[in-house]
């Protein structure tokens, strides 16, 4: 049976040797040329100045990754208690505000958090500017929201939240409730159902969860430009520069974003090695 | 089962708060009598009825229905049967090496996964001449296309190869739950393992390849620059078509078709939950023997919605394809220009007139279009770039040279734009429009008027100051400040306009670094200073008057777009028959009244403000006028693109990059 059953992921792996393979060796071939054709190395030796770039990348799309993890695990736990309609509405409605442009839902936070947006005018009738002026002895006619890091990271979770969601609310909805009645009859505490059961059962949900949005967020462009007002640039920007900006560099291009995808492979490969040991100790 | 308490409840109905604010801001603008996504004008349907007869967005809209849903229908099933396959593998290493290879699309930059499958195409195309070619050559019987180009087709293979790794990584998740001797039992019960995966597997992961294709769905809708390069020049999803218009202004047109596409994806389920429940209700009172009745007809019942959904798509499938062949025998032209920058009635005229075909596609940059250009991806036949582009293509023989007898009005082109630096001889290029760079300053906020460049680097209106977000025209505005040609090359000149910009920057003078955000930012009072477009202008007077343009006393940069005709392109003669009836006086009234950007065409230019009176029923302000197309006086403190030496744009690019670290 299982041999039969692994017959089944031979079309892909051709598929995977044509789409996936195939283009990858194009951007291995492309980072190591120059423009001109020859071999060289000059597009890894200059990387080191965008060393702050890579920091900043991973740092935002790490805190973005754990926000995520905070806001979507209770949110998929809670939905997966409600009725089953709830559940089949809820699932399509988290999922639906994304089928609208990303650029158009982009330019309505801005005009929600601009200094002159609504959120600001909404404070502003409320008297809280007012109030916090008053408090703190400052002068702000508005706050800054836009055009700051913490707006960045904003826009990584307005976009990636249901890639969090979806994939945990799916492994604990299938949760098998024995086990929970089990641990309650033998005398766990909720609490210690939830650390002991619920959430290491639910471990391969959250694995697929921080994979769909930490490695979209470290690439990510375009949410800095915009809502980071494209002051301090990210990866994703850094590589598109180079294939629309000022100047076509390729491989430049094709080298920042090989180094990106080695060190996310790395950091992957480090949590599957993690979750995998979680699953195992749960089995035993 | 425990119920979830109130707050448990209240705490998920803010994470849908979250969710939706954008969206209800969204569809309010939706309704906006003027064309800002900032400032409101008063309840209007006006969107919504021009949205109908705006053929682009509503053949991107259908482009991007059927991309989506076919891909997403294949890379689900694919991606299943890849995950159960993978699932099933017996050694650990072997499947841990395939999911990491599955896992590197989403690694990778979408950009860099765009360009790649670019290449890899035309040249999977180039073997295929070749080999089609030969194979002609040896016998008659079949004849194979020698030529093949991006298309619908490629545009499916993207989309699908980038959908897979997304169902099979929700969908593992749940193999790896589901209990490892369900299917041995059910095996043991006598089920073939067909049965076995019909009746076990598949109801299992269920949950996980709902997810998945939901998931797929969305990436598909969402993308723009894979479909940016695999698209070719005929098809172009709506997030293509968006992205294009961020060079001018997002129409809300654009939040008209998604505010609908919204509201029926919500009535559909709304619709199909209303069911579902009505159902379950029956259900529950029917007697015994009608559930068991109801249970034998059932295979057939629950087999025909999915035979009929199959017939559709194979239908719309073939619909597609026929529509696609038939269009193949009438004469056809390939536009590139940018997004917002023409009005559309004129294709629809030409259209009718010589019965070519006008495939009009858009991008937002001249960048962006040298990229697809240099990678393939744009089999264009005329494309509208600027003029330092214009001079870079044919520095690199990509254009062709024009059969200006064929294109007789050019005549009427004005002798100032003609025989320009960036294209000598006048070889290649009909004039498309022309104007200039200036600073637009909300009166309100300043103290006094503005009149120097100074104001972009000095401390005066620190947090308020809006950068262009592109290095060419950013570093110029600090090479004017500096009283240096915007053409230097020098690299103690650039560094030294760096400095400055690294330096304004440093101490806080930018509010951000922008593109089209500026409208929004300038028309809502976000923001006091920017420099921009004069064109560019007059649309946000429309929204917000306090608003003035001025061109600097140090001078300015004024530019040219024009039309040209890709080397080697397909349909040369449609090509100079699009470019003459664009050139027409008629149609360069029709377009400056649009676009708001200055026409080269002298009669037109001549002809406006009567036009313009005669359509408005009032006169034209002279000083408008005067921004719009500026006189000679002003332009002759501007100074014209011409294209920068390889290693100096490398330099530019070098240093913009140093801005941004």
């Amino acid at each position: 049976m299982k041999r039969k059953l692994s017959l089944f992921s031979v079309p892909y792996v051709v598929w995977m040797a044509i789409f996936v393979v195939a283009p990858i060796v194009m951007i291995v071939v492309y980072a190591f040329s120059s423009a001109a054709g020859g071999f060289t190395l000059s597009n890894f030796t200059q990387l080191g100045t965008y060393a702050v770039v890579f920091g900043r990348s991973f740092k935002l799309a790490a805190i973005a990754t754990v926000i995520c993890l905070l806001i979507g695990y209770p949110v998929s736990y809670v939905m997966s208690r409600e009725g089953p309609q709830f559940q089949r509405i809820a699932m399509v409605l988290i999922m639906l505000p994304m089928w609208i442009n990303f650029l158009l839902r982009t330019y309505s936070w801005m005009s929600i958090l601009d200094n002159n947006g609504l959120l600001n005018q909404l404070f502003q009738s409320l008297g809280v500017i007012d109030l916090y002026n008053r408090i703190f002895g400052t002068d702000l006619a508005y706050f800054r929201m836009l055009n700051t890091q913490g707006a960045v990271v904003l826009g990584m979770v307005y976009n990636y939240l249901p890639f969090m969601i979806l994939p945990i609310y799916s492994v604990i909805v299938k949760l098998d409730h024995s086990l929970i009645e089990a641990a309650h009859d033998l005398g766990a505490n909720t609490f210690n159902v939830f650390r002991r059961v619920i959430l290491p059962l639910s471990f391969p949900g959250i694995l697929s969860g921080i994979t769909m949005v930490f490695v979209p967020s470290v690439s990510t462009f375009a949410i800095s430009k915009m809502m980071g007002g494209g002051t301090e640039l990210l990866l994703g920007d850094l590589i598109e520069q180079q294939f629309l900006g000022g100047a076509y560099n390729p491989q430049l291009g094709a080298a920042i974003s090989l180094v990106m995808m080695v060190i996310v492979v790395v950091c992957m490969w480090l949590m599957n090695h993690f979750g995998e040991g979680e699953e195992q100790a749960v089995m035993l | 089962m425990k119920r979830n308490s109130l707050w448990n409840r209240a705490f998920t109905a803010l994470v849908f708060l979250f969710l939706y604010a954008p969206i209800v801001v969204l569809i309010v603008f939706s309704f906006n009598a003027g064309n800002s996504n900032a400032v409101w004008s008063g309840f209007s349907l006006k969107w919504y009825q021009q949205l109908f007869s705006d053929r682009l967005v509503m053949q991107s809209v259908y482009t991007t229905l059927m991309v989506s849903v076919l891909s997403t229908a294949i890379a689900t099933v694919a991606g299943t049967f890849a995950a159960i396959g993978f699932h099933n593998l017996r050694s650990r290493s072997q499947r841990n090496a395939l999911t990491t290879i599955n896992n590197i699309p989403m690694m990778n930059a979408d950009i860099v996964t765009g360009v790649a499958l670019c290449l890899f195409f035309v040249a999977f195309f180039g073997l295929w001449s070749q080999f089609a070619g030969w194979f002609n050559g040896i016998q008659q019987v079949v004849e194979l296309p020698e030529r093949l180009t991006l298309g619908f087709p490629t545009l499916l293979l993207a989309h699908v190869s980038f959908n897979i790794p997304y169902v099979l990584l929700s969908v593992s998740p749940k193999l790896r739950q589901m209990d490892r001797n369900l299917v041995d039992a059910a095996m043991d019960l006598g089920c073939t393992w067909m049965q076995a995966f019909w009746k076990v597997i598949l109801p299992e992961i269920k949950p996980g390849i709902v997810s998945g294709a939901l998931i797929a769905f969305t990436m598909s809708v969402d993308d723009f620059i894979i479909s940016y390069f695999t698209a070719g020049s005929s098809s172009s999803t709506l997030a293509m078509t968006i992205y294009g218009m961020t060079k001018k202004r997002v129409t809300p047109e654009i939040n008209a078709i998604s505010t609908l596409l919204f509201l029926v994806v919500l009535a559909l389920l709304v619709v199909t939950n209303l069911r579902e429940t009505r159902q379950e209700r029956r259900s529950h009172q029917q007697v015994v023997a009608a559930a068991i009745r109801a249970e034998q007809r059932s295979p057939l019942r629950r087999a025909l919605p999915r035979v009929a959904g199959g017939a559709a798509a194979l239908a719309l499938c073939a619909g597609m394809v026929v529509s696609a062949t038939h269009r193949s025998n009438q004469p056809v032209v390939n536009v590139c220009s940018w997004g917002e920058y023409i009005d559309e009635s004129l294709i629809t005229q030409f259209e009718e007139e010589t019965g070519i075909l006008v495939n009009y596609q858009t991008t937002e940059s001249n960048e962006t279009l040298y990229s697809l250009l240099k990678s393939g991806a744009g089999d264009y036949d005329v494309i509208v770039a600027s003029d330092y582009m214009v001079s870079q293509l044919i520095e690199e023989d990509m254009l062709e040279a024009l059969d200006y007898s064929k294109i007789p009005n050019f005549s009427l082109i004005d002798q100032r734009f003609k025989n320009l630096n960036y294209d000598p001889d006048n070889l290649y290029t009909v004039p498309y429009t022309w104007g200039t760079v200036g600073i637009i300053y909300n009166q309100t906020m300043v103290e006094e008027p503005i009149t120097s460049w100074e104001v972009m680097f000095s401390e005066e209106y620190a947090g308020n100051v809006l950068m262009f977000r592109n290095s060419r025209d950013a570093m110029a505005t600090a090479l004017l400040y500096l009283g240096y040609s915007v053409n230097t090359t020098d690299e103690g000149e650039l560094r030294e306009a760096w400095q400055l910009l690294a330096d304004a920057k440093g101490r806080g003078v930018y509010q951000s670094f922008v593109m089209d955000e500026i409208f929004s930012k300038l028309e809502g009072g976000n923001a006091a200073i920017g420099a921009y477009y004069a064109g560019d202008y007059l649309t946000m007077l429309e929204n917000n008057e306090d608003l003035v343009f001025v061109v600097p006393e140090e001078g300015s940069n004024w530019f040219v777009d024009a039309m040209c005709v890709l080397k080697d392109a397909p349909h040369k003669e449609e090509a100079e028959a699009w470019i003459n009836f664009i050139a027409s006086t008629e149609a360069n009234l029709v377009n400056m009244d649009y676009i708001w950007y200055a026409s080269p065409n002298q009669e037109a230019l001549e002809q406006y403000p009567a036009y313009y009176e005669a359509l408005y029923g009032e006169a034209l302000a002279p000083d408008l006028f005067e921004i719009m197309a500026a006189p000679d006086a002003v332009l002759e403190r501007c100074q014209l693109y011409v294209n920068l030496p390889y290693e100096t744009r490398l330099f530019y690019n070098q240093l913009w990059n140093e801005l941004g670290i």
